[in-house]
This record gives structure tokens, sequence and C-alpha cells, in this order.
């Protein structure tokens, strides 16, 4: 009897010591299997993101990377507007203070153009230190991985997060007044009477704030919508700029409008984070901003609307539909002197597990691998609208169908401009310019810095 | 005698040559040991200012861009003829004048106002003077978040309750920033309060030093308390107000993060001073060597001003 007792603890015993010596493995197996022996002990890693729920969520598991390879990381999350600036400081005077920085395609031309970014292709193809299960390069969604792509086919950084744009609205005001969802410009602009009339208070929410990244972030969609362009001929470099055709001029009108009639107070200011936190208040009944804004939205912690929105597409205008599109990533600064240790990290951080787990713990809706937006837990989890208005499939029909040059972003140029733009716009919105004068303008202005910068016009 | 005295006057006038001698190598020894202690603090001045500013003023003759290394060649005055075409640079060179002039005259003639009511006799006005300077203690940007939350047209408080006065006269207030016409005065607002304390602390310690004498006569004279404001005390702060206008003008034209963080330069260019401009240009389009013409085009303004007010603020002194 006591030696069958002894052979049933000794079974006990050792299944615990198996299921504990198993933890470990679990724990690290979402960390690439090439940074597990123990050669980057000790090593520190600067890292600079930009603040987002992406990034804050990552940041969170940082101590998990740090406890299985033994390196140190030092992860700096800054606002947008900083963070550029003081990553082109950084590369521009080649200090090789970061192994990792934040990337962005807006930047894509500009960073690769000037030489300060490292080619991933040399370390995805060395298997001394590329985990090809964790990296798995084909779970990326298709777009994002090619917007970080070089002219040459390189890979020069990985997508985190990518964006676009949808139509956001309030069910419940909707269902009172027995209105649907815009589908058209002109239908938007009737819809955003029809709540201002009858509910007497703001019907749309717009970035009206300049800049590239802001109003701009924004804009494209009316103006393409409505048959304008940037450029002549973007694609095909022919930079002669046409922003003061008869389109463009319109689409500038149609969306201050918008904003004058329709926008809450002070709209004409309003970034990002302005029009996210008016929604999210109830101060308006529908918004056309970033798609992974629905986690802000659809968490009553946060939000005065969680459970009350649906989502579509952006309306369309007589030449078709343009969400907004935009890419998100991490790279290697070429002057960052852990290179290897640098990629460690990143296929850490852009894993399956690491971002399932962020996006379950969330919010964290937008993630770049197909795999994890079919999970079950995550799609449980990002259930968020009603009927044919559900978020996800709307999210993934907007983000396969959005234009690679929604915003012309591929030249070096384009801050300038998209900033020159976005003042001209402001200017409309706020009344101090009539669309007319603000496009000639600005028209104007555009082709003096491309003239001075050299890039080619007319064929 | 005569020799002996001869001798003594002599071995007098050597006696007084050698002292005069040590005089003159103490003097030498005493310049030598002031310019050993004074050859570092030139050296850090020259580093930190005059090396930058020759720096500055080269960068601004090449067509340099941070993100194409092979652009940083010489162009010689190509910056400055462009900036001559450039309408924006003159419209924000004519906004930093304009706030300059905005907001050193309201501190001016608030701060003069503060600095008598706190010059005055009164119980309690020891902790009033020392509440007064808080505003000149925050940091700028801490300045502008507040004042852009005060103006806010969702959560601050100057909409809602000038609305809730004037609403039902059917009026509504439109947001400050928001509008051309007020951006302007809603960031002057906002350094008004800030540096107004500096102000009033000058113009009332030079209060508080002023002789008392012209106002005893004056009382004498029955000179009423309006004359003698006109005709005693302000002359006499004169110089102090021409001092004070000095520095907050050659400071106020420099601002920037107020800006940055209560308009961003808009709505649209109402507020884009030069400074903004220039960072724009510098350090978001990383076109150094253009917003080093400009820099150096506001700096040449800046020391033209200054020499002009300084010989007519020594003029003054003078005079008084």
């Amino acid at each position: 009897m006591l030696s069958r007792f002894r052979s049933k603890l000794l079974l006990v015993v050792l299944g615990i010591t198996v299921i504990l010596c198993a933890v470990p493995m679990w724990t690290s197996a979402q960390v690439p299997s090439t940074a597990l022996d123990g050669r980057y002990e000790g090593v520190r890693l600067n890292v600079i993101l930009m603040n987002h729920p992406s990034t804050t969520l990552i940041r969170r598991f940082v101590p998990e990377f740090e406890k299985a390879t033994g390196m140190k990381v030092n992860m700096e999350l800054l606002g947008q507007k900083d963070l550029f600036q003081k990553e082109e400081l950084e590369l521009s005077g080649m200090t090789g203070a970061y192994d990792v920085m934040h990337f962005s395609m807006i930047y894509r031309a500009k960073w690769l153009e000037a030489g300060w970014v490292a080619a991933l292709d040399p370390l995805i193809n060395d298997s001394s230190v590329t985990d090809s299960e964790v990296l798995d390069l084909g779970d990326f969604k298709v777009a994002p991985l090619n917007s970080l792509k070089g002219k040459d086919g390189i890979m020069y950084g990985l997508p985190m997060f990518d964006d676009t744009t949808l139509l956001c609205f309030r069910k419940s005001i909707f269902e009172d007044l027995g209105l649907t969802p815009p589908n058209t410009f002109y239908q938007l602009m009737e819809t955003s009477e029809n709540i201002r009339v009858n509910t007497n208070r703001p019907a749309i929410i717009l970035r009206g704030q300049r800049g590239q990244g802001l109003n701009i972030f924004i804009w494209p969609t009316f103006l393409r919508g409505f048959g304008g362009k940037f450029f002549e001929d973007f694609p095909n470099d022919d930079f002669t700029p046409v922003l003061n055709s008869s389109e463009a001029k319109y689409a500038a009108e149609f969306y201050a409008n918008l904003i004058q009639k329709y926008a809450p107070e002070g709209c004409v200011n309003f970034n990002w984070e302005d029009t996210k936190t008016s929604f999210m208040r109830g101060a308006g009944a529908m918004i056309i901003d970033a798609y992974m804004f629905a986690g802000d939205f659809e968490d009553p912690s946060l939000s005065e609307v969680a459970g009350d929105v649906g989502y579509t597409l952006v309306p369309r205008g007589p030449y078709g539909r343009f969400p907004a599109i935009a890419m998100h990533g991490m790279m290697i600064p070429k002057t960052a002197k852990k290179k290897n240790a640098a990629w460690q990290f990143i296929q850490w951080a852009l894993s399956y597990d690491v971002q399932l787990k962020s996006a379950l713990e969330g919010p964290r809706a937008a993630v770049t691998k197909v795999s994890v937006m079919q999970n079950e837990d995550y799609l449980a989890k990002y259930d968020f609208g009603y009927g044919e208005y559900k978020w996800a499939p709307v999210a993934v029909k907007s983000l396969n169908m959005a234009l690679s040059y929604y915003r012309p972003l591929f030249f070096r140029k384009w801050f300038e401009v998209g900033d020159g733009v976005g003042i001209a716009l402001q200017e409309v919105i706020a009344g101090d310019k009539s669309a007319d004068t603000a496009m000639e303008e600005v028209n104007q202005e555009i082709l003096r810095i491309i003239e001075k910068a050299g890039l080619p016009m007319g064929k | 005698m005569k020799i002996r005295e001869t001798k003594t006057l002599k071995q007098e006038k050597g006696a007084g040559r050698d002292k005069a001698l040590k005089e003159e190598k103490r003097l030498n020894r005493d310049k030598i040991t002031l310019m050993v202690f004074l050859v570092p603090a030139i050296v850090m001045l020259a580093g930190v200012s005059i090396v930058p500013t020759i720096y500055l003023v080269n960068t601004s003759f090449t067509s340099w861009e941070l993100s194409d290394v092979h652009s940083n060649v010489y162009v010689g005055f190509y910056n400055y003829l462009d900036l001559m075409r450039d309408s924006r640079f003159w419209h924000s060179l004519g906004l930093a004048f304009y706030f300059m002039g905005g907001t050193t005259g309201l501190q001016l003639l608030i701060g003069l106002i503060l600095a008598i009511l706190l010059n005055m006799k009164l119980r309690g006005i020891q902790i009033l003077r020392s509440i007064s300077v808080i505003p000149m203690v925050l940091p700028p940007v801490v300045v502008g978040m507040i004042w852009w939350i005060l103006y806010s047209p969702t959560v601050g408080p100057i909409h809602y309750y000038i609305n809730a006065i004037i609403s039902p006269f059917g009026l509504k207030m439109k947001p400050i920033l928001s509008i051309r016409q007020t951006a302007m005065l809603g960031v002057i607002i906002s350094d008004v309060w800030e540096w107004t304390p500096f102000v009033t602390l000058v113009l009332l310690a030079t209060l508080q030093s002023l002789p008392q004498e012209p106002y005893e006569s004056a009382l004498i004279d029955g000179a009423s308390k309006l004359q003698v404001f006109v005709y005693i005390t302000l002359p006499m702060l004169k110089p102090a107000m021409l001092l004070v206008f000095l520095l907050r003008a050659m400071e106020s034209v420099k601002v920037f993060p107020k800006i940055y963080v209560m308009t961003a330069g808009g709505p649209g260019k109402a507020t884009e001073t030069v400074n903004y401009y220039a960072f724009l240009k510098g350090l978001t389009y990383l076109e150094v060597g253009y917003a080093s013409a400009m820099v150096v085009i506001m700096f040449a303004i800046i020391i033209i001003f200054s020499i002009v007010l300084c010989s007519f603020l020594s003029r003054q002194i003078m005079i008084g």
C-alpha cells in the first residue's frame, strides 16, 4: 500500500515538474528561437515608436521579452508630430541612438531616398537571426506589407498597424429619425441637414486642423470622389499640380460647408484626438475618421456612445469611393549598432501571439496579421456594430479598396505640399478665403515647390 | 649741503621711480590675472553664442536639406532672394511684429496699473504681490495649454459663460481660436497673462525706489493726484518702462511654444509667426538652409531694433 502511494506521489510530482518546465517554453514561444540562446544577454535596445494603443500594449509585454532574451529594452513613445520631428533629427544627425524606430508610409519616400533605413531582406533570409515561424511573413496583410517596401521591392519595414477611414454613425439617432446611413456625398449633406434641423445638434465631425496627416487625411475622399487630384499623373511622375481644377475647388467648398453648417463649434481646429473624443462624448451623429477609433468608441469606460455605433464605408462621389489609407510599422535605422538584436525585438513585437494578446487585452482593433483578424476571440471582442453595419467586414472592405496613392506621399516634398493644401483648406473652412482663391493660391505655391525641387512636370 | 641735498633728491627720485615701476608691475600682474579669469567666460560665450551665429549665417548661404546629403552646397544669396519673393515669410514677419506690439503694449499698461496698486500700503499686500508672480514662473507650454482649455468651445469656461450671458439676446460667441480675426488676439492675451507680472515687478521696484522729495514739494504746491502721477511719477518711471519694453519686445517677437500648443499656426496662417514658419521649414521640411536665412533676417531686424531702442533709452536716462 505504501509503495502504491509512493508511486502515485512520484507520478504527481513528475507531472507538476513537466508542467512547470513547459510554462517557460510556452511563454517564450512568441519570442524568436534565435533570441533564446543567450547571445543577446545584457544587450540594451533603444526603441522609439508612436504613442498608440498598439504600442502601449506592446510595452506591457516587454518584460516577458526581456526575461526570455536577457535584453533590456528602453521603449520611448511619443505623439505623432513630436515623434517624426525627433526621428528625422536623429536620422539626419546619424546619431545611432535608436535600434528600432517607428516607420510610416508617409515618410517612406523621403527616408529611403536619404538612405536612412536598413534593408530587412538580408535579415529575413538569414536563418541564424530569423525564426520563420514567429515572423510568418505570409500571414501579414498584403497591402500593409507592400507599403513599407522600396521601389526596388526590398523590404524596409514590417507593418504594426494600418489605418483606413469609415463613416461611423449613431444608431439611436438614425433609428429615431428613420434615416439610413448616407452612401453618397449628396446624401451625406442631406442627412446632415435633416439631423441638424430635427435634433438641433451637430450632425457630423470632421478634421479641420491644417496638416497633411490631419485635414488632408480626410479631405482626399471628397477631392477624388468629385474627380479632382493633386497632380496631373502622380504615379507616373508627372508632378504638375492641378488643385486649381473646378473639381478640387468644389471639393474644398463642399468639405468646408459640411463643417461650417453641421459640425460642432471649433471643428475648424479639430485634430484626430479632438474628433475622436467629440464623437465619444456624443457631440455629433456621424464621424468620418480612422477605423481603429472603434476600439475607443465601443469602450463603455471611456465612451458615452458605446454599443450605439454603426459602421459603413465612406460615402462615394460621382467618380467613386475613396477611403483613406495609412500604414505604420517598425524599421531598423542604418546607423543602429545592434541590428540583429533589434530584429529579434521586431519579430517578437509583430508576432501572432503578441498581436493577438494585445488585441484581446485591447483596445487594439488594428492588427496586421490576417490570422489574428480571423481568430474567434478577436472577432468576438471586436464584434462592433450591427446587422450590415458591422465594423470588421466593413473595415476589411475599406482597406482592400483604398488607393495606395490616396495621398501622393511617395516623394520627398509631400510634407510641404500636403501641409500647404491643409492650410488652404483650413482657410476655406474658417471662411477667410473662398475655395476659388485658396485653391488657386495653393496651386501656385505647390508649383513653386515642385519647380524648386526639380521634380518632373508634363510629359 | 647742496650736494647732500641733491644726492638725497636723487635718492628720493630713484626711490619714487622704483615705486612706480613696482606699481606698474603689480598692475600688469593684476591685468594678467583678470584676463586669466575672464578668458574661460569669454570662450564659453563665444562657444554658445558667437560660433553658432557664424555657423547659422554660413548655413544660410547653402541649399542644405537634411534629407539630401548632396545638398549642402553654397548658393550665395539665393535663399535671401527667394525669401524676398516668399509672401508667406513677409506675412509671418508682419504677424511677429503685430504680436510684439500688442503683447508688449498691453503688458506695459496693465503692469503699470498693477504696480501702482501693489505699491499701496494695505494689509495683506505682501500676499497679493506673491500671488501675482505665479503666471511668470509657469513654462510657456503650460500657459499655452491652460489658455487652450479656457478658450475651448467644448470644455472651456470662457465660451460657456459668455454664451450663457449673450444667448438670451440671440447672440452667439464664436470660438476665439477658430477665426482669423481673434486667434492671434487669443494668443496675445495668454502672453500678457504670463508676462505682466514681470513688468509689474520691475515697475514696482522702481516705484519703491523713487525719491520722495518731489512728491513732498508737489503736495506743498497743492498738486492733484493726477498731476503728481503725470508730471512726477511717469517721467521718473520712463527709463524703467523703456527698459522693460525693450526686454519684453525682444522676447515676445520670438514667440513659439504658445502658438505650437494653441493654434499650430492656424487657422490657416492667422497665427503663423516667423519663428513658427522657420520651425516648419527647418525641422519639419528639413530645409535648414532656407530656414537659416529666415532666422538671420529676423536676427538682423531685432539687432537694429534693439540698438535704436537702447540709444533712445540712454538718451532718456541722460536727460533724466
